[in-house]
């Protein structure tokens, strides 16, 4: 579904991402794992057509984000690191402008809404002022968005940033059961998140790809690899 | 369109939402009614002179003259000074608050927000301004008759210097991440294209005539008495879309490849 190929992005003279290379098939859940800096944020922006790459292409089904950006904007749901809401609206109006200004038919808005609210569990606080809701329901309005529109794609920076571990728990298990219908690009520094939660893992360190693993194949702890892969004691990007 | 439509609507029910909005309007239709007043009542006192006075009857002496034009050019003025505090917020606030990720990777485009943006600030001057419609009907009850292509005419140039004045802050808005120096800068740069007819005296007679010729106020003389020249009208067309793709390039800035 997604093809990354040798994709390198510049800020002026700074590096953020160094030929990078991977794919990731069709229902696939992918752990995005690297120190601050390491270029996570960047590459999740890349695939969501935020930027395009300096230098290489990213392929969403084959097709060029730069050349089709409308058309696969809609297969992508996007939750970014900050969770950006607007504090100023309701939850119900929130929904409603994203669901517009994803293209939603205006008959089928209503549903979908309703959908993606039961589905994250905001449907209570619905008629509840966004700048006014609690943290954790903050974090749901902001999947719900991303989820709104059905998107086949979900690219989710750091979902769990700064819930508390009640909150966590919740949000994993809301991430679990969406991932049965999509495919799901996660960024956290929780490693144990990236264990339950996804199949495999990429590393991404300096900018550079550092590995690329199963994590059925791993015998050692995540934490272990992670740090040996950090500390550049070992390079392990074959699958 | 709906999604232009969308984003406008969502940033004009924020305005509407918020007080801030409506202690501008009342401090501008205050400004306005004191000017509206003061211009009526210096003309009614000039007419009386006149008319009494039959030395003085050779001056031609008409409402749209004598009130209307500089009544239209004192409110271009007052929205001169609110317009940068309107169009501060719009995208300084997307980008501050990280709103401005989610519209990027949204399936809408970059011109889709200028124009929802535009629209939205568009509005809000429309509903600043209309209000002001009013005090000419009571006028025409105590005898004060205008004309009432004269009035549209003139209205419909204020809106052009309203249109001109959100595209260059919408610009600002882009640029800069402080709301407080995106108004602060909006404001001089549009003060320098109001005054900059008036250097023109100073100068030698060809940089004279381009300075005249990029003042907003010497466009919008003729307007706002009535008259309307295509050149005043390409003018304000110009200088909208001229900020406003300058806003889109700013936007489209972080698709640079390097």
């Amino acid at each position: 579904m997604i093809s990354v190929q040798n994709v390198s992005k510049f800020f002026g003279p700074i590096k953020a991402l160094q030929n990078i290379t991977f794919e990731i098939k069709r229902g696939e859940v992918v752990g995005f794992l690297g120190p601050n800096g390491a270029g996570k944020t960047t590459m999740m922006r890349l695939i969501t057509g935020f930027f395009p790459p300096s230098e290489g292409q990213v392929l969403i089904d084959g097709k060029d984000l730069c050349k089709s950006k409308s058309e696969i904007r809609r297969k992508i749901g996007y939750l970014p690191e900050n969770n950006p809401l607007y504090r100023d609206m309701t939850a119900k109006d929130f929904l409603s402008y994203v669901a517009q200004l994803k293209g939603i038919s205006f008959r089928t808005q209503k549903t979908a809404i309703q959908k993606t609210a039961e589905q994250c569990g905001v449907e209570s606080v619905f008629n509840r002022l966004v700048g006014k809701l609690s943290k954790g329901y903050q974090q749901r309005l902001g999947l719900a968005q991303a989820l709104l529109g059905d998107p086949e794609l979900l690219i989710l920076d750091e979902p769990t940033n700064g819930l508390d571990p009640k909150q966590i728990v919740e949000m994993r298990n809301l991430i679990q059961l969406l991932r049965h219908e999509r495919t799901i690009l996660l960024s956290t520094h929780i490693l144990s998140e990236v264990q339950m939660t996804c199949e495999r893992v990429l590393i991404l360190n300096e900018g550079k790809m550092a590995a690329d693993l199963e994590l059925k194949s791993i015998e050692a702890s995540l934490e272990d690899i992670f740090l040996k892969v950090v500390n550049k004691e070992v390079e392990l990007c074959q699958k | 369109m709906s999604k232009v439509i969308a984003i406008a609507a969502r940033d004009l029910k924020s305005w509407l939402h918020s007080f801030s909005f409506y202690l501008l309007a009342v401090f501008f239709l205050g400004v306005a009614g004191y000017f509206f007043w003061s211009g009526l009542s210096y003309f009614s006192l000039v007419s009386y002179q006149v008319a009494t006075n039959p030395k003085l009857q050779v001056v031609s002496l008409n409402l749209t003259e004598g009130v209307l034009s500089s009544f239209l050019a004192s409110l271009a003025a007052v929205l001169l000074l609110l317009i940068p505090v309107l169009t501060m917020r719009s995208l300084a606030e997307e980008k501050s608050q990280g709103t401005l990720e989610l519209l990027f990777t949204y399936p809408i485009s970059d011109v889709q927000i200028v124009i929802g943006k535009f629209l939205s600030l568009l509005a809000l001057v429309f509903l600043l301004v209309s209000p002001t419609i009013a005090y000419f009907f009571l006028a025409r009850a105590v005898g004060a008759k205008f004309e009432t292509v004269s009035l549209l005419t003139g209205y419909g140039g204020l809106l052009l210097v309203g249109a001109s004045f959100v595209a260059l802050g919408l610009l600002m808005s882009s640029l800069v991440e402080r709301q407080a120096v995106s108004a602060g800068i909006g404001f001089a740069i549009l003060l320098f294209f109001w005054i900059v007819g008036w250097m023109a005296e100073w100068t030698s007679p060809t940089l004279g005539i381009v300075f005249k010729e990029m003042s907003l106020v010497e466009h919008f003389r003729d307007l706002g008495r009535g008259i309307v020249d295509t050149k005043d009208l390409a003018f304000f067309i110009l200088f909208i879309s001229f900020f406003l793709f300058a806003t889109l390039s700013t936007l489209e800035i972080r698709t640079w490849k390097k």
